[in-house]
């Protein structure tokens, strides 16, 4: 009897060492995952500061798959201080990226610098890392181990940690570490805590409102607390489109300069 | 009746319009003195923006500016408007204040095609702060260079047209508005005196201004501007020809022996410029040029007849950007002007340099902003600087204040203001 106790766990063992993932396999799911070849959406931009006064941005966003490599288009319609406000990025994934600033009151298009990627994203809590990767998780950046399984907001996650591989990575993107917290059935990303390079909490992003839009899994509400300067920003996706045609000459600096 | 005709218009365009957006920024800037203790300035300026969007993805833009100085200091009494072609005068509102239809313009895309016809504001360039080949808008130097490019280029009556390929495109520029530079009158706060743009009066000698004759012709007189812009790997270039009126009008000096009189003949004349400009970006680093070849420019000369000589000029402007600092810029621009027929008696040297800096901080998630600007000029080692603060108290309210300090020799284009040091709060609501 205990003999058929025995094999029995060490099958179930070996049924489930098949059957669950390494963390680089939950890591090429999730990049493997479906976000469409081209996206149309607006995006509002909440962002409050530690005495809780509130700004409020509103964009249009355009973005274009060209085999890896990928083209976005962001303009500004709110508020109408800085409407007309565009940023153009050229994302390669075999060399350095392109981008493109327009503002308005130069009435000039501006190349700017790619490279600084831990930046923060035009005032938000989001750097131009985190904005460009889209949910993606770079493996050229990171090593992975997997910490176990948990619930976040009654969904099954993987928890993952991911190490910056080295130290130049990790003053690139301002993150020592992640823990990334990615739902098992859909693959998207419900949770991550970033640590900074002192290896302190810096801040967390939960992502709610998942709907399935034309197919594809689809967030439509992103909240970054900033747990060292008490900053939140909240993005909101809205009239999201993904069958919706995205021409070509929308990512030019003509464009840019167009206001669309 | 034209205000009527105004109303009427933006009725019948808003009833065919798919979509209408408007703003009104209004701002108030007040200067004070610093030598002086004095205020130099609280103007009020409201500007009025209309965007008409139609079916077929064509756009009405109109702007409007209201401006009104408290104290009449910049350019003390009667508004003088003589540099404008008849459609593009501002209208005066006693001495103290104006309004003018800043832009109205009619955009429409076929296709790779755009057409663009009204009056406008047509950017060209690479540079920040000073411009080369920025030259198609005239500028009103009522404030010097103080005034936000925005706002002191005056828009003229254009038609432009640009062809878009896959990474290029090429634009074609008619200006028959034979609008001019501003320039200071007699008495005003900047008014030029340096020797390199004014002649320089001689003891015992009068000397007398004449109004200069402008260009009338709108065919004959008008300015043309072509460019070809091409992108490929990281790098995008970008070729120019314009043919067209120098915006300062070359002032030819004639004695009368007898009565002991320089009279001062400005006159515009044509130059054709022959342009290119660059970007690259590498790591942290985006690389700016322009470059130009003008011929047939005038500079004043003493030792030319009528005190003018013409002379080509090769002009570059050469700007590094850095980002290597968080939520900064860093930019460094070499600007030379070589005249390529020196000869004795030209008021500027045969090799004229600036160099410019300018360091951008941003603080406080975007809300906080701290800018530096310096211009230097190498010719009399003088220049200006401008250091800024704004903060954004809200989404649409800025508050800001700076000082602008010229320094340097009081013969050099920047040194000659020395006593107009001041020092500036701003408030700006866009509703």
């Amino acid at each position: 009897m205990q003999n058929i106790i025995k094999k029995t766990v060490l099958l179930s063992l070996v049924v489930s060492s098949l059957w669950s993932m390494n963390a680089v396999e939950i890591v090429d799911s999730v990049n493997a995952r479906d976000d469409g070849e081209r996206v149309t959406r607006a995006l509002k931009m909440e962002l409050t500061d530690k005495h809780g006064k509130k700004r409020v941005q509103e964009t249009i966003y355009f973005r274009k798959y060209y085999g890896k490599d990928k083209k976005s288009i962001m303009f500004y319609k709110k508020p109408k201080r800085v409407k007309g406000t565009g940023f153009l990025t050229y994302d390669y994934v075999d060399k350095e990226d392109e981008q493109w600033l327009y503002l308005p009151a130069l009435r000039k298009v501006r190349r700017v610098s790619s490279s600084d990627r831990g930046d923060w994203f035009l005032g938000t809590d989001f750097s131009y890392e985190d904005i460009k990767k889209e949910g993606k998780i770079s493996k050229d950046d990171y090593s992975f181990k997997l910490l176990g399984e948990e619930k976040v907001d009654g969904h099954e996650v993987y928890k993952l940690e991911s190490l910056t591989k080295n130290e130049l990575i990790a003053d690139e993107l301002g993150y020592s570490k992640l823990i990334t917290y990615i739902d098992k059935n859909i693959f998207i990303t419900r949770k991550v805590l970033f640590y900074d390079t002192r290896g302190e909490l810096l801040k967390t992003l939960t992502s709610t409102d998942i709907a399935k839009i034309d197919g594809i899994w689809t967030i439509r509400h992103m909240h970054m607390k900033n747990h060292q300067n008490s900053h939140v920003s909240d993005f909101y996706f809205s009239n999201i489109d993904y069958k919706k045609e995205v021409k070509d000459n929308l990512f030019t600096s003509g464009s840019l300069k167009r206001g669309k | 009746m034209n205000k009527l005709i105004f109303l009427s218009t933006i009725f019948l365009v808003n009833l065919f319009a798919l979509e209408m957006e408007s703003s009104l920024e209004v701002k108030n800037e007040n200067a004070l003195l610093t030598n002086k203790a004095i205020l130099q300035k609280a103007v009020l300026d409201a500007t009025l923006e209309l965007d008409f969007t139609f079916e077929d993805d064509s756009k009405i833009v109109n702007i409007n500016r209201l401006r009104l100085d408290a104290k009449d200091k910049i350019e003390p009494g009667k508004f003088v408007n003589s540099n404008y072609s008849n459609l593009a005068k501002p209208v005066a509102i006693g001495d103290t204040g104006q309004i003018e239809l800043r832009e109205l313009y009619y955009e429409k895309p076929i296709n790779n095609t755009t057409l663009k016809l009204g009056k406008m504001q047509t950017v060209w360039g690479k540079a920040d702060g000073i411009k080369l080949l920025d030259k198609l808008n005239p500028q009103d130097f009522s404030e010097f260079i103080l005034e936000d490019f925005e706002n002191s280029r005056i828009p003229l009556w254009s038609i432009s047209v640009t062809q878009s390929f896959e990474s290029s495109l090429l634009e074609f520029l008619w200006v028959p508005d034979t609008t001019y530079h501003k320039l200071p009158k007699q008495g005003a706060a900047y008014q030029f005196s340096s020797p390199r743009v004014i002649p320089k009066a001689v003891t015992g000698i009068n000397v007398v201004f004449v109004d200069a004759e402008k260009p009338k012709n709108i065919v004959k007189d008008a300015d043309i501007g072509v460019r070809y812009m091409h992108s490929f790997k990281n790098l995008e270039l970008g070729f120019y020809y314009i043919y067209a009126y120098e915006n300062f009008p070359t002032l030819y000096q004639d004695f009368n022996s007898s009565t002991l009189t320089v009279t001062i003949n400005p006159t515009y004349e044509r130059s054709s410029l022959y342009g290119l400009s660059a970007d690259y970006s590498n790591g942290n680093y985006v690389y700016r040029i322009e470059a130009a070849l003008t011929n047939g420019k005038y500079f004043l000369n003493s030792h030319a007849n009528r005190g003018v000589k013409q002379s080509d000029e090769f002009s570059y402007i050469f700007g590094i950007d850095w980002y290597g600092l968080n939520e900064s810029l860093v930019s460094v621009q070499l600007n030379q002007s070589y005249l390529l027929e020196f000869i004795g008696g030209f008021t500027r040297p045969e090799i004229d340099s600036t160099i410019t800096f300018f360091y951008k901080k941003d603080l406080m998630n975007n809300t906080l902003h701290f800018e530096l600007l310096e211009i230097h000029n190498f010719d009399k080692t003088n220049g200006v600087l401008r250091p800024k603060l704004k903060y954004e108290l809200d989404e649409e309210t800025l508050i800001y204040t700076g000082i602008d300090i010229f320094y340097g020799n009081k013969f050099g284009l920047y040194g000659e203001f020395r006593n107009q040091n001041r020092v500036l709060v701003g408030i700006e609501k866009t509703f």
